[in-house]
């Protein structure tokens, strides 16, 4: 009875997922033929990670660019998200619960495409901020394609996801710790960074790299944001496999990219069970 | 409680403003391309527009490449939802209901794809289809968004049936009821919201994905937002904002769906 049950999900992610995945790896250690996209041989070589990694410096420029945008996006992004989440969680006014997380689940379910495309108009050339600009006399300046465009992309892309993955650990605290803590004398600010906070952190953690996960995996966000001038692994891929079709090239890169998420959720497994451990 | 303290009063006129920046981030840009959708000038120029203009509507809706794009996001959201949907529920039962050994591991399989980054799950299809010799560009595109949507469905239908009493299905097979008559009439009818709301989530992320499809695609087939893709890198007029405007509502119709069935902050896991 159980295998039935599980069959259909089964068969879909071990078949086509996993084998989609065996295959990427696989194929990052065969020898680009060009005209062939996919190609089984039993010569394998490590070229096509020598020639990103090793004989060029530009990929690591790549590489470094998307965990250090990312980063910096995530950490406003948290910055922004907690107090927003805090105050859903701890208030007692039901409209301003409501509204705030209307905000936020609207902004979550949003096409991609429009949050890219409705920065490219606010911050492009004839965008928003350059009409301002232009209005009260000031020249409008070139905002695409700079680092901060991109991390506004990201951030107005990962706070709604950050601020729900942090409603769990934030409701977690119990708020009797905070009504003693202030029954015995301490204010508000005092009750939040001694007992609020430190609680709350394990989720906090969790939340992030949840966050720093997605933002590495951003795709249209450094594309249209970047404008070709600060690029993501994700574009590396798809725009080395567009030009020059180069599968196995495109795989090492995917494979990199791939190590790399899995390595955070790696982390954040360990913290949810580290945690679960200590509240037990 | 304690008098409020200076660093009290600050920190809240401080938090204050930073939720209004924050709501105000939010509503910027919808805004500018709502503007935008209805400018009568035949390229992006300074704001505010001149005059509005219904142009860019009817530049989308006339484009027949953009219309098939738009009833293929269709279809195979239609589809792919369902398919995640019953699978979900099916495996949703399996993990909740029953422990085994493995379950740990099956469970990380099934939600991996919310992890792998969206190129890399695109780019291996491809080389799997290649692989296969299999080039069928709509059934690829059918399986890559099963394969995006399932995790979706399978982690809200399961977060309900946690959330479901058991005795009621115990009582149910105490009345008679075999395993299956009690699993359609009992269990299926309590957990509705969850898969409705697992339904609208998972046809949302359908119509969202670009760096899964649009390795995926061919010259024929291509689904909406990987033609919205290609044509933004080729030119940027409104037609995309008239677009995105269409898609706005469609997020509108979501948020309504989910508020109606289970609400949102049930929805979010904030509870009553």
């Amino acid at each position: 009875m159980l295998i039935l049950l599980l069959l259909p999900v089964g068969v879909v992610m071990l078949f086509f997922f996993l084998g989609g995945i065996a295959i990427l790896v696989v194929q990052s250690f065969q020898i680009y033929v060009p005209g062939r996209i996919i190609q089984i041989s039993n010569e394998l070589t490590l070229e096509n990670y020598v020639e990103y990694f090793g004989r060029t410096a530009v990929y690591y420029g790549f590489l470094w660019d998307t965990l250090r945008l990312s980063g910096i996006a995530v950490a406003i992004s948290v910055l922004i998200a907690y107090p927003l989440a805090y105050k859903i969680v701890r208030t007692k006014s039901v409209m301003i619960k409501k509204i705030l997380l209307t905000a936020i689940v609207t902004s979550f379910f949003l096409n991609g495409i429009v949050k890219v495309y409705s920065w490219v108009v606010v911050l492009g050339d004839t965008g928003l901020v350059n009409s301002a600009a232009r209005f009260i006399g000031l020249h409008g300046t070139r905002l695409l394609g700079t680092d901060s465009a991109v991390i506004i992309g990201l951030v107005y892309f990962l706070s709604p996801i950050a601020a729900m993955a942090l409603i769990g650990p934030i409701k977690n605290v119990d708020p009797s710790l905070e009504e003693s803590s202030m029954n015995l004398g301490a204010d508000l600010t005092k009750t939040f960074f001694r007992v609020t906070l430190p609680l709350s952190m394990p989720g906090i953690i969790a939340a992030t790299l949840l966050t720093y996960a997605l933002g590495v995996s951003a795709f249209m966000i450094p594309a249209f944001l970047g404008r070709g001038i600060v690029l993501f692994m994700s574009n590396i891929v798809y725009n080395r496999f567009s030009d020059t079709f180069n599968y196995p090239g495109g795989a090492a890169l995917g494979v990199v990219l791939l190590a790399i998420t899995i390595l955070i959720a790696y982390g954040v497994n360990k913290i949810m069970t580290t945690r679960l451990k200590w509240i037990r | 409680m304690s008098r409020s303290s200076i660093t009290d009063r600050l920190g809240k006129v401080l938090v204050l403003v930073a939720l209004s920046f924050t709501i105000f981030f939010v509503f910027l840009p919808i805004v500018t391309t709502f503007l935008i959708a209805f400018d009568s000038r035949a390229y992006l120029a300074y704001l505010p527009p001149p005059s509005l203009s219904l142009r860019w509507f009817e530049s989308f809706l006339a484009n027949p490449l953009f219309m098939r794009s738009l009833s293929i996001s269709l279809l195979i959201g239609g589809v792919a939802t369902f398919v995640s949907t019953i699978a979900g529920i099916l495996t949703s039962y399996a993990m909740v209901r029953y422990d085994f050994s493995g379950k740990d591991a099956l469970n990380s399989l099934f939600l991996s794809p919310l992890v792998v980054p969206g190129v890399v799950t695109g780019f291996s299809l491809l080389g799997f289809f290649s692989f296969l010799g299999y080039h069928t560009s709509f059934a690829k595109l059918l399986i890559g968004h099963i394969i995006i949507t399932l995790p979706y469905t399978i982690r809200t239908i399961s977060a309900t049936m946690l959330g479901f009493d058991i005795t009621l299905e115990e009582a149910s097979m105490n009345l008679g009821a075999n395993q299956i008559r009690t699993f359609l009439n009992v269990t299926l009818h309590s957990i509705k919201p969850g898969i409705i709301a697992g339904a609208v989530f998972a046809f949302a992320m359908s119509l969202d994905d670009v760096a899964v499809s649009v390795f995926l695609v061919d010259a024929y087939t291509s689904n909406l937002p990987v033609t919205l893709f290609a044509y933004m890198k080729a030119q940027f007029d409104p037609t995309v904002a008239a677009a995105s405007v269409l898609l706005m509502g469609f997020t509108f119709g979501i948020i309504v769906v989910i508020e109606k069935v289970m609400g949102i902050d049930q929805f979010v896991g904030i509870g009553t």
